[in-house]
């Protein structure tokens, strides 16, 4: 009989205290969004919902992409909104877990928000993507990058604002055939899943093309290394591709996976043995945990704020960010949300409405100034055609122990694949 | 000879990095017969508190486990704080209770993380003179592995002898066996308890200080090797740290030569040696040595 007043009361207590957090949680969000919008007031609101991963293993891309959106909801609120009114977004964690996503893009459909941007991860952005076509919902995303969602699993609802594999890859192997023309041995570790697969794909058809064309030598692929996901040991990954005596490597291995993998190559002297190192899109992760442990290497990014400083808005972003951040290094997710709320301010100007198929329609083919020069919407299959940025970090003596030395800008539209929505990436 | 020793090295070492991870757990489910969620995340604090004290310099090895056996020391009386407030209390409540209790507690101290380190990814430099390689039959091996394999051989070992050949091994072993009739004899066992609780602690700790080097730090490392960990104290037998050790180094093996010969399907071989091992011992290599003796 105690013991089960006691399991009563417990239960009772937990589904309190659940209950106490949740609304908490929500009442917290609903106080902090409306006094965003000062500057413009007296009109309803326009709102964004913004899907991003702020717990689990991809909070720190999330954590990026909301700093991004703030910022840009500030500058368009301080300049007076859209069209008169404010904008004002309504954040939800994804946990990069595509069922939490559709469950919260659900409950902000279910609301009436109708224009969404975020999403980190592929799985995410794949379990979204049909929702939005099906609740008649628009998503921008800002950085999912698998192929399938401008090919095959093609709808009008899925926007990308970033680059794609297809043209990050391709630029980042392009550079290596030009910087790097006597590297011929290649080699990769990636992890084994159908982003780590996809990356390789483009990046070895890349090499494939350009080594010949660009340094007239032929290429040998001599090893090939998929990890599990989430790999704790990466050791015999790594020995694998110093005994196929490989001298430039590729890695799409992502997050603290990369770390891991890059910290675990130290003690072999990995990065002595080979001439180049290629991490395909970690953005600034791997040096800011490493420190001066860093080794030199090539990092895709989605926005390198260096390469556009005679940009007043990328300095406006840049800026705004070391104020609020307090950190000199914001990586190219805050550009990439940045650029989603700036492509939907340009659409809704330009269709003077905020419906979905209103704004879907001036998005397609949509050309607006992002921190990153002009983007422009490529109508057919909605991939945004954009500059790839990619940077050189080596190890300095002084604080953080990392700089960036050196980077190249790639223009999107010498990169791109032809469109076809529907229909899977063809790699030459 | 390569092909072979190299793995078995790479293999050991991450048996080792496992076990250190599951001996805790192991001997906290031994005594105390709950199993232990937030163990994972008591290892992710002793990363993070080794990682606040040496940052980014390289210290000399002595100061280095030095600095990891201090913070093994604070979180083991952070842990017998919790012991006494919380887990206590799920002692007489069925177990389902404890499980919900340790989850909370494991959210605690991830949330805890996130606040007070951020959710940057962090990396520890090796100790001095550790962050080479060093050359056995002319293969290159990580300095820093063997310093893994021999801190997880030295916990073993010593687990062992304070179990099965010290004064108050027997003690720990009558209060896991027969908790009443130790209690009967005049030993306090809730005491007991509260040491093995916080010795488990210091175990997860201490593993996490010395893996550290060996790992990106992130908050969300907590689960990074609790699972193997998992797996590892079920095919051991549960309760059952010499079982273990042995399991550790069986799955490390397979999951490392796996690697090697079955490149197609990475990271399977650690499953399906495990599942073949259930089904033919279901309850594991060994029964619980410390509460039936």
């Amino acid at each position: 009989m105690k013991r089960g007043f006691s399991r009563l009361l417990a239960a009772l207590t937990i589904s309190l205290l659940v209950m106490v957090l949740v609304a908490g949680c929500g009442g917290q969000k609903k106080e902090s969004a409306p006094s965003e919008g000062k500057k413009a007031e007296g009109k309803e609101p326009i709102k964004f919902g913004v899907i991003v991963p702020l717990s689990g293993s991809q909070a720190i891309l999330g954590e990026e992409m909301e700093r991004g959106a703030k910022i840009a909801v500030k500058q368009v609120n301080d300049a007076g909104g859209i069209m008169g009114r404010p904008v004002e977004l309504v954040i939800r964690d994804t946990k990069a877990n595509p069922d939490t996503g559709v469950a919260v893009a659900r409950e902000l459909l279910s609301q009436g928000i109708n224009m969404y941007f975020g999403v980190a991860s592929s799985a995410v952005a794949l379990a979204v993507s049909p929702l939005m076509e099906k609740e008649k919902g628009v998503i921008i995303t800002t950085a999912a990058h698998s192929d399938r969602l401008t090919h095959q699993n093609f709808n009008k609802h899925y926007f990308r604002i970033t680059d794609n594999p297809y043209m990050r890859e391709r630029a980042m192997a392009k550079l290596m055939a030009e910087r790097y023309p006597n590297t011929t041995k290649w080699g990769c570790i990636i992890p084994d899943h159908e982003y780590g697969r996809s990356t390789w794909d483009n990046f070895e058809a890349g090499l494939k093309k350009y080594y010949p064309e660009i340094a007239k030598k032929e290429l040998e692929i001599v090893s090939v290394q998929r990890a599990p996901y989430g790999a704790t040991d990466y050791k015999n990954f790594i020995t694998a591709v110093l005994n196929s005596k490989a001298k430039g490597v590729f890695t799409s291995e992502y997050g603290g996976d990369a770390v891991t993998m890059f910290r675990q190559a130290v003690p072999y002297a990995f990065f002595d043995k080979i001439d180049v190192m290629v991490d395909s899109a970690n953005e600034f992760l791997v040096p800011k945990a490493m420190g001066n442990m860093t080794p030199p290497h090539w990092i895709g990014t989605h926005w390198y704020y260096e390469a556009y400083k005679d940009s007043p808005m990328a300095k406006k972003v840049y800026d705004e960010y070391v104020k609020e951040y307090k950190d000199k290094y914001p990586t190219g997710w805050v550009g990439e949300a940045h650029s989603a709320l700036m492509a939907y301010k340009a659409a809704i100007e330009k269709a003077k409405a905020t419906d979905t198929d209103a704004v879907i329609k001036a998005l397609e083919g949509l050309t607006f100034d992002s921190v990153s020069g002009k983007r422009t919407i490529r109508a057919e299959d909605h991939q945004t055609i954009k500059d790839v940025n990619i940077i050189h970090v080596v190890p300095v003596k002084e604080e953080p122990g990392w700089k960036v030395d050196e980077f190249k800008v790639y223009k999107g539209d010498d990169l791109i694949e032809p469109p076809s929505p529907g229909k899977p990436l063809k790699l030459e | 000879m390569e092909t072979l020793f190299l793995p078995l090295v790479n293999g050991l070492t991450w048996a080792m990095m496992v076990f250190l991870v599951a001996s805790g757990l192991s001997l906290v489910f031994g005594v105390l017969k709950i199993l232990n969620f937030a163990h994972g995340g008591f290892f992710m604090l002793g990363v993070y508190l080794t990682y606040t004290f040496i940052r980014n310099h390289a210290l000399s090895p002595l100061k280095f486990f030095l600095i990891v056996f201090l913070c093994g020391i604070i979180l083991a009386i952070i842990g017998a704080i919790l012991e006494r407030l919380i887990i206590r209390r799920f002692y007489q409540l069925d177990e389902a209770y404890m499980l919900i209790a340790t989850y909370a507690l494991l959210l605690v101290i991830e949330g805890s993380v996130e606040g007070i380190w951020g959710l940057q990814f962090l990396a520890l430099p090796s100790p001095k003179g550790l962050g080479g390689g060093t050359e056995i039959f002319n293969t290159i091996i990580p300095s820093y592995s063997l310093v893994i394999i021999a801190a997880g051989v030295a916990v073993a070992v010593l687990l062992n002898l304070l179990i099965n050949r010290s004064p108050a091994g027997k003690i720990i072993r009558a209060a896991a066996g027969d908790p009443d009739m130790t209690s009967a004899l005049g030993i306090n066992v809730p005491i007991i308890y509260t040491m093995i609780f916080a010795f488990g602690i210091f175990l997860a700790a201490i593993g996490g200080g010395i893996g550290a080097p060996n790992q990106a730090i992130t908050p969300t490392m907590a689960s990074s090797f609790i699972i193997q960990a998992f797996g590892v104290v079920v095919v051991g037998g549960l309760g059952n740290i010499g079982g273990a050790f042995l399991a550790a180094i069986i799955l490390g093996l397979v999951d490392s030569f796996g690697t090697i010969y079955l490149p197609q399907i990475p990271g399977i071989a650690f499953y399906a040696a495990m599942a073949l091992i259930l089904l033919v011992k279901p309850h594991g290599l060994f029964e619980s040595s410390i509460s039936t003796k």
